[in-house]
C-alpha cells in the first residue's frame, strides 16, 4: 500500500496544485456576480401578472379540510361560494347564489343560484354542488373546522334542491350568522362525489396533487405550486362575472404567489420590486413613506384601518387548577377580586406600548370587537387610564398593603407574585409583556416573565391549565357568534376557565343568554345590543384586559390600478389590472 | 476488510434503534402535540381536534406509536407529515437537493480557499503572511454565521449585487436551461460565502499547524539532513502527510452535509433541510423530524465509516483492526 | 468531530508541557502582542461580569418610555474651571419624530455626567435624563448597561458549560480507556448514540420542559446544563484514547507493578498526563457556547427579555429595518466577537506553549 501512495513531488505540482488553482478559479468565478440571467422579457406590468407572497407553504388544497390560512389565502381564488362578504359595508353580498329569501319565520333561507356558472371542466355548477358540499362538512367522517359554524343547537341544516338553480335551507331555529358562515367553498360533486363515497375525502387534493386536477369555479385557477417557492395562476376565463362595459374579469392574466418565510426577506422583496404588494409591520411604514416624499419607488402606502382581533391579557380563574385537595393557592382570590384586576387594568401603559411597541402605529383597544366591525363594536365603553397612584391606592383600598418597600402583600399576608407568559416568536408581545411587567413590579407585585413555545402555551390554556397570566390574541371576524366559543363559559377556549358545567360567575351566565339571543334575532341592527352588552361586561368584569389594536398598512406599486385593500379583505380583487402603458 | 465491514455494519443497528427511540421519546416530553398548533382557533371544536388526533395517531401510547414508526420504516414507508399531509420521503428529497447543493459549494469554496492558503502560511510560518492571514482566520472563525448573514443581506440591499435570499427568482420556472443554472449561481454567492467562511477559517488553521506539525517531525528532519531542498522537502514529504486528516475529514462531512445550516437558511430564506426541520420540530411534526433524524445519523454513521476506510487506504500506518478497535 | 484529527495531532505535547510550570510574568513575556490583548480583553469582560452593578450607568431594566432607539450620545470635557461640576458632560436628546424615531441634541444644555457617583462607574442625576453612551434600545433601556450586566450571562456560558462537559469527559474518558473491556464498549457505543443526537431538537424538548415559575436565567443554565451533560462524549472519546495510550506506557505498567490502585494510577498517571490537551481544548470550546447562546436567542430559546445576554441584544438586528436604521444594536456583536476571539487566540497561543512540536 505505501508504494501505491508514494507520489512524486514532481506529481504534486503537476497535477494537484493546478486542480487547486482550477478549483480557486471557478470558485472565485462564482464569487464574482458576473453570472448573467437571460431573462424572458418577464414585466409584471405588460403581462398583467400580480406578484405577492405569502409566509408558508400551503397544507392542503381540499378548501373543505383547511385549517390554516395560508391555504385558505391560496385556494380563495380557485372557488366560489354562495354569499361572500363585502369588506366595504362588512354585509353578505352575492355570490353563486344571485340572491336569497328569507322565509318569514326566519327558519328557511333560500338561495337562487346563478345560472351559465361553470367548473374548469365546462360542466355547471348546479344545486347538486351545493347540497355534496353540505353533505360533506357534515360526514363525522370528515374532520373539519366549517361544521360547528354551520351546526345550530347540535343539528344539521336540511337542505333541498327543488330544481337545479334553488336551494332551500332549513334551520331548527333562526340562526343569523348563518349568511356570515354559509359562505363556504362549494366543491364539485361530478369528481369529488365518487371519491367521497369511496372514503378517501380526507386524502383528495393534498398539496401533492396536480394543480390541473384541482377542478375549481373561480376567477383564477392553478397552474403550477412548487413546493416553497411559488403557486402560480392564469385567469379563468369563463369566470361568471363582468365589468359594468360587459368585459371579461378578472382583469389580470394571472398571479404568482412566491412563498417567503421570513418577513425581512418579503420587505427586500417588495423594495427590489419583485412583488407588487405589501403589507408593512408597523416599523417598516415610515421608512416605506420615506420613500414615497422622496418619490423613490413608484408605490403607494396607505392605511386600510385597524387590526380585526384583540389582544389583551388574561389571568387564570380556574379552580381546577389553583384548588388543590382543599386548599385554595391565594392567586384564586386575587384573579377573582374585581378591585385587584381593575389595578391591573390602570397600570396597562397602552400609550407606551403604542409609542414602544407600534411606532406610534396603534390605537388603545376599549372593547373586545374591534371597530373596524362597524355594527357589532361597541363605542360606549370607557377606557381604563394609566394611573399607577390609582392603581397603588386601589390595591391599598382593598387589603393589599405594601409589607415593606417593594413587597405588596395580600389581606392574608401572601406575596402578591404570579407567571407571565406569552408565545415565543412574536417580538411585539414580549415587548408588551416587558412594559406590563415592569409597570406591575413597580407596586411591589413581583412578575416572573417567560415566554413558551406555541404548543406548549397552548397545552397549558388547553390542557394543564398551569399559568397565571398569558397575553394571548385572537383574531377577529365579522361575524361575533364565531367567537362563542371563547365567550361562552361552556366553550374549551373560554380561557380564564374553560368548559364549565355551569356558569362560574352571574355575568358569566349573562353572556351565555345574551349569545343565544344575539344567534336568533336576524337583523344586524337589532342583534347589535346584544353584543354591545357582552362587550360592556367584559370590559366591567375584567376577566381580559384589552391593549391596543395595530393600525393595518398596504403598499403596492402605483402601476397596480384598482387595487383597493381593505382589513376585511381586498375589495373588487376582480376589477385590479396594471397601467397599461 | 469484509469482517470489518459486516461488523460496523452490525453496529449500526442498535445505533439508530437507540437514537430514534431517544429522539421520539424527547419530542413526546414536550406538552402537546402537532394538533395543538389548532386548539386556539375558535372555528375548530375539540372534537375535531380529536378526530385529527385520531385520524394522525397521535392519541395512542408513545411505544405504540414508536413501534408503529419503526414497522413502517422495516417496510420503507416514513409516515407522512402532519403540516403537508405529504409523504416524509418525498418532502427531504424536494429540500434535500438544495441543502446539498449549498452545502457541497460552500465546502468546494472554503477547501478550495482554505488549503493553498494554510500551505503557504505554514511554509512562510511567522511571515506578515502568516500573521495577517492567521489574524483574518480568527476574525471569520469569531463571526457568528447568522450574523454574517444578515450582514449579507443587508449589502445584498443597498448595492442590488446580489440577489436578496431566496434559492431563485420567482421567475425561475420561465428561463432558460442555462439561465437557471445562473440563477441559482447568483443566488448562491452569499450563502455559501457566509457558510464557507467559517469553514474556511477552521480548515486553514488545521493545515497550518499539521504542516507545521509534520516538518518539525523526525523524517522530515531526516529528508532535510539528506541534502534535499527545502522545496522538495515540503512537497514531498510533508504536504502529503498533512493531507491525511482532510481525507478523513471529507467521510465526516458526510453527515454535515444534510445538517446544520438551519439558521443561515432561516435568515437568508433559503429552501432547505434545515430549514424545514427546525419548522417540523416547533411544530411537533413528529413524524418529519423522525424522517430527518433517521436521514441525518444514517448519513453521518456511513460517512464515519467512509472516513475510516479512507483513513486506511491513505495512512499506511494505520489498518482495520486498528480502526475497528476505535 | 472533525476537530479530533487536530485536537490528536497535539496529545503528546499538551502532555509533556502541561507539566511545565512557569509564572505569569515569564508568561506574559513570551505572549505576542495579540495574546496580551485577548487576555486584557477576557480580564475585563469577567470583571465587568463581576462588578456589573459598578460598570453599568442605570439599571438595565429600567425603560425610559420617552427615548426608545436613541442613538449614542455625544460627550464633551468641561472646561477645567468648570471640573467641580463633573470632568464631562452630554447634551441631552429628546425625540422629534416619534414614528421615524429620530433625535435631536439640545446643543444649549449640558447634562452632567458624574464619575464614581451612587455606586456606578460614571452615570447622570436621574435615569430619567440618562446618558446613552451606546444608544439605547427599542424600549429605552440603556443599551451599554445592559451590555454589562449581559456580560454575566455570556461569559459565564461558556465556563459552566465547559467545567461540566470536561469534568465529566475527563472521568469517563479516563475511566473508559483504562478499564477497557465491557464498560468501554458500553461507554462508547453510548456515546456514539450521544454524539449522533440532534442537539437543538433536543433543546427545545429540554425547553419545553422546564417550569414556568423558574426565572429565565435559571431556565436558560439549567439548559446549559443538560446541553453539557449530552455533549460530554465527543470529548470523552478523545480522552479515552488518550488513555489507553499512556495505559501501555513503562511509568504506568512500572506503577500497577508497584501495586497502585486503579484510582492512583488514574487520578496520578492518566488524569495529569491528558490534563495539558484537556485545558487548550476546554479553551478553545468555550466560544462555541458563547456562539451557541446568540444561536439560540436568535431562534428564541436562549436567554429571554427582559434580562439581558450579548446574544439576545444582538437579536435585535434581526430586524433589517432595525440593523439600517439603529446601527448601534450592532454593538453586542462586537462584544461577542471580541470573547470569541480572543478565546481563540488564547486557545491557539496555550496549544502552542503546551506542544513544542507546532511552535517555532
Amino acid at each position: 500500500m505505501p508504494a501505491r501512495l508514494q507520489m512524486k513531488a514532481e506529481s504534486w505540482r503537476k497535477r494537484i496544485l493546478p486542480a487547486i488553482t482550477c478549483a480557486i478559479a471557478v470558485s472565485s468565478l462564482a464569487i464574482f456576480p458576473g453570472c448573467r440571467v437571460n431573462r424572458p422579457v418577464n414585466d409584471h406590468e405588460k403581462n398583467q401578472i400580480l406578484y405577492t407572497a405569502m409566509a408558508s407553504d400551503p397544507r392542503t388544497f381540499n378548501p373543505i379540510l383547511i385549517t390554516d390560512s395560508t391555504s385558505g389565502a391560496l385556494t380563495g381564488d380557485l372557488f366560489e361560494s354562495l354569499t361572500r362578504l363585502n369588506p366595504v359595508t362588512t354585509l353578505p353580498e352575492a355570490g353563486l347564489a344571485e340572491k336569497w329569501d328569507i322565509a318569514p319565520d326566519s327558519k328557511a333561507i333560500t338561495f337562487h343560484l346563478r345560472h351559465g356558472v361553470k367548473w374548469f371542466d365546462g360542466r355547471p355548477v348546479n344545486a347538486r354542488d351545493v347540497l355534496f358540499t353540505l353533505d360533506v362538512i357534515y360526514d363525522p367522517k370528515v374532520p373539519n373546522s366549517i361544521r360547528p359554524a354551520i351546526t345550530i343547537d347540535h343539528q344539521r341544516i336540511i337542505a333541498e334542491a327543488p330544481d337545479d338553480y334553488t336551494v332551500v335551507m332549513r334551520l331548527p331555529k333562526p340562526f343569523a350568522p348563518l349568511l356570515y358562515s354559509i359562505g363556504i367553498p362549494v366543491m364539485p360533486a361530478h369528481i369529488l362525489e365518487p371519491v367521497w363515497k369511496a372514503g378517501n375525502f380526507n386524502h383528495t387534493w393534498g398539496i401533492d396533487t396536480p394543480p390541473d386536477k384541482l377542478v375549481g369555479n373561480g376567477p383564477y385557477h392553478m397552474t403550477h405550486y412548487a413546493q416553497s417557492q411559488l403557486v402560480r395562476y392564469d385567469r379563468n376565463n369563463d369566470y361568471w362575472m363582468k365589468d359594468e362595459h360587459g368585459g371579461q374579469l378578472p382583469r389580470l392574466h394571472g398571479q404568482t404567489v412566491t412563498i417567503v418565510q421570513d418577513q425581512n426577506a418579503e420587505y427586500l422583496r417588495y423594495l427590489s420590486g419583485q412583488i407588487d404588494v405589501y403589507g408593512p409591520r408597523t416599523e417598516e411604514v415610515s421608512p416605506l413613506l420615506d420613500k414615497v416624499k422622496n418619490k423613490e419607488l413608484g408605490i403607494t402606502v396607505q392605511q386600510i384601518g385597524i387590526d380585526t382581533g384583540s389582544l389583551f391579557f388574561t389571568f387564570n380563574r380556574n379552580p381546577r387548577h389553583y384548588v388543590k385537595n382543599g386548599v385554595t393557592n391565594p392567586k384564586l382570590d386575587w384573579f377573582t377580586d374585581l378591585k385587584f384586576l381593575q389595578a391591573m387594568a390602570h397600570m396597562m401603559d397602552k400609550k407606551s406600548m403604542i409609542d414602544l411597541v407600534f411606532h406610534q402605529l396603534a390605537v388603545p383597544a376599549v372593547a373586545n370587537i374591534s371597530p373596524e366591525n362597524k355594527i357589532f363594536h361597541n363605542p360606549n365603553l370607557k377606557d381604563y387610564d394609566y394611573d399607577p397612584k390609582l392603581a397603588a391606592d386601589m390595591l391599598e383600598a382593598a387589603g393589599y398593603h405594601l409589607a415593606k418597600p417593594g413587597v405588596r402583600t395580600d389581606p392574608k399576608g401572601n406575596r402578591l407574585e404570579f407567571d407571565l407568559t406569552t408565545n415565543t416568536g412574536t417580538p411585539e408581545r414580549n415587548e408588551m409583556c416587558t412594559i406590563f411587567k415592569q409597570d406591575v413590579e413597580s407596586l411591589g407585585i413581583k412578575v416572573n416573565y417567560r415566554p413558551l413555545e406555541f404548543t406548549t402555551l397552548v397545552d397549558k390554556l388547553d390542557s394543564s391549565f398551569d399559568w397565571d397570566c398569558v397575553l394571548i390574541g385572537f383574531t377577529g371576524g365579522i361575524e361575533p357568534n364565531d367567537g362563542a366559543n371563547f365567550y361562552r363559559s361552556s366553550g374549551n377556549l373560554h380561557l380564564w376557565n374553560p368548559n364549565q358545567p355551569k356558569p362560574a360567575a352571574p355575568w358569566e351566565a349573562e353572556i351565555d343568554t345574551l349569545l343565544d339571543q344575539g344567534a336568533s334575532e336576524m337583523d344586524p341592527n337589532r342583534r347589535a345590543p346584544y353584543y354591545w352588552r357582552i362587550q360592556q361586561i367584559l370590559h366591567d368584569q375584567l376577566p381580559i384586559l384589552e391593549t391596543v389594536r395595530q393600525q393595518r398598512y398596504s403598499s403596492w406599486k402605483n402601476s397596480l390600478e384598482n387595487y383597493q385593500p381593505k382589513v376585511w379583505g381586498l375589495y373588487k380583487p376582480e376589477w385590479m389590472q396594471f397601467k397599461a402603458d | 476488510m469484509t469482517r470489518f465491514l459486516i461488523r460496523r455494519l452490525l453496529n449500526m443497528i442498535p445505533l439508530i434503534l437507540g437514537i430514534t427511540f431517544i429522539s421520539f421519546l424527547a419530542m413526546s416530553l414536550v406538552p402537546g402535540d402537532f394538533v395543538s398548533n389548532l386548539k386556539l382557533n375558535p372555528t375548530i371544536t375539540p372534537e375535531v381536534i380529536h378526530q385529527l388526533e385520531a385520524q394522525f395517531g397521535l392519541d395512542q401510547p408513545l411505544m405504540v406509536r414508536y413501534f408503529k414508526w419503526l414497522w413502517g420504516v422495516l417496510h420503507l414507508n416514513f409516515g407522512f407529515s402532519l403540516q403537508y399531509r405529504v409523504s416524509v420521503t418525498g418532502l427531504i428529497a424536494s429540500r434535500a437537493f438544495n441543502t446539498i447543493i449549498l452545502s457541497l459549494s460552500s465546502m468546494i469554496f472554503s477547501w478550495a480557499i482554505a488549503i493553498p492558503i494554510g500551505i503557504i502560511v505554514a511554509v512562510n510560518q511567522n511571515s506578515i503572511w502568516d500573521r495577517c492571514l492567521s489574524f483574518l482566520a480568527f476574525f471569520g472563525m469569531s463571526v457568528p454565521s447568522f450574523f454574517l448573514a444578515f450582514l449579507m443581506m443587508y449589502l445584498a440591499l443597498k448595492t442590488g449585487w446580489f440577489p436578496i435570499g431566496g434559492t431563485f427568482s420567482p421567475d425561475y420556472a420561465t428561463l432558460d436551461p442555462l439561465s437557471q443554472i445562473a440563477d441559482r449561481i447568483n443566488h448562491l454567492i452569499l450563502p455559501v460565502f457566509v457558510l464557507g467562511i467559517s469553514g474556511t477559517a477552521g480548515l486553514m488553521r488545521l493545515m497550518r499547524s499539521q504542516i507545521l506539525e509534520i516538518k518539525n517531525s523526525e523524517f522530515v528532519r531526516t529528508a532535510r539532513a539528506k541534502g534535499l531542498s527545502e522545496r522538495v522537502v515540503i512537497y514531498k514529504h510533508v504536504l502529503r502527510n498533512a493531507l491525511n486528516p482532510f481525507v478523513t475529514m471529507a467521510g465526516y462531512s458526510l453527515g454535515d452535509l444534510l445538517g446544520g445550516a438551519a439558521l443561515v437558511e432561516a435568515v437568508m430564506n433559503l429552501q432547505g433541510l434545515g430549514l424545514l426541520m427546525l419548522e417540523a420540530v416547533r411544530s411537533l411534526d413528529i413524524y418529519l423530524v423522525m424522517g430527518s433524524v433517521l436521514m441525518g445519523t444514517i448519513l453521518l454513521l456511513v460517512g464515519n465509516l467512509l472516513a475510516d476506510i479512507a483513513l486506511v487506504a491513505v495512512d499506511p500506518r494505520v489498518d482495520f483492526s486498528s480502526v475497528a478497535a476505535e | 468531530m472533525n476537530v479530533d484529527g487536530a485536537m490528536q495531532a497535539n496529545l503528546q505535547g499538551a502532555a509533556v508541557a502541561a507539566r511545565q510550570t512557569s509564572g505569569i510574568a515569564r508568561e506574559w513575556r513570551l505572549a505576542s502582542r495579540t495574546v496580551r490583548f485577548s487576555a486584557i480583553c477576557l480580564a475585563l469582560f469577567y470583571l465587568l461580569a463581576a462588578a456589573s452593578p459598578f460598570f453599568a450607568s442605570y439599571d438595565p431594566t429600567y425603560q425610559n418610555r420617552e427615548m426608545p432607539d436613541c442613538p449614542p450620545m455625544s460627550i464633551h470635557l468641561n472646561a477645567p474651571s468648570d471640573w467641580s461640576r463633573g470632568l464631562f458632560y452630554t447634551h441631552p436628546m429628546h425625540m422629534n419624530d416619534p414614528i421615524a424615531r429620530t433625535f435631536v441634541a439640545d446643543a444649549s444644555r449640558r447634562l452632567d455626567i458624574h464619575l464614581f457617583t451612587r455606586g456606578h462607574l460614571f452615570t447622570t442625576d436621574s435615569e430619567r435624563e440618562p446618558y446613552f453612551m451606546l444608544g439605547s434600545d427599542g424600549l429605552g433601556r440603556d443599551l451599554y448597561s445592559r451590555i454589562v450586566y449581559g456580560s454575566r450571562v455570556s461569559m459565564c456560558v461558556g465556563l459552566i458549560g465547559v467545567l461540566i462537559t470536561f469534568s465529566l469527559g475527563i472521568t469517563i474518558g479516563a475511566l473508559s480507556g483504562y478499564i477497557g473491556g465491557t464498560v468501554d464498549f458500553l461507554i462508547m457505543r453510548w456515546s456514539e448514540i450521544e454524539m449522533s443526537l440532534p442537539s437543538f431538537y433536543f433543546l427545545l424538548a429540554l425547553a419545553a420542559v422546564i417550569p414556568s415559575g423558574m426565572s429565565t436565567v435559571a431556565t436558560f443554565f439549567m439548559i446549559v446544563a443538560i446541553m453539557s451533560f449530552i455533549s460530554w462524549a465527543g470529548f470523552a472519546r478523545i480522552i479515552r484514547g488518550m488513555a489507553s495510550s499512556v495505559r501501555s506506557r513503562p511509568y504506568v505498567e512500572a506503577a500497577r507493578a508497584l501495586g497502585a490502585s486503579r484510582w492512583r494510577i488514574i487520578t496520578r498517571h492518566i488524569i495529569p498526563s491528558v490534563l495539558g490537551y484537556a485545558i487548550v481544548a476546554a479553551t478553545l470550546s468555550i466560544p462555541g457556547f458563547i456562539l451557541g447562546e446568540s444561536a439560540l436567542s436568535l431562534l428564541g430559546l436562549g436567554i429571554q427579555e427582559p434580562a439581558a445576554s450579548w446574544g439576545n441584544l444582538l437579536a435585535q438586528a434581526q430586524d433589517v429595518q432595525n440593523l439600517a436604521r439603529y446601527p448601534w444594536i450592532l454593538i453586542p456583536g462586537i462584544f461577542i466577537f471580541l470573547a470569541v476571539m480572543s478565546f481563540n487566540f488564547l486557545g491557539d497561543h496555550l496549544r502552542d506553549r503546551l506542544d513544542p512540536a507546532t511552535s517555532a
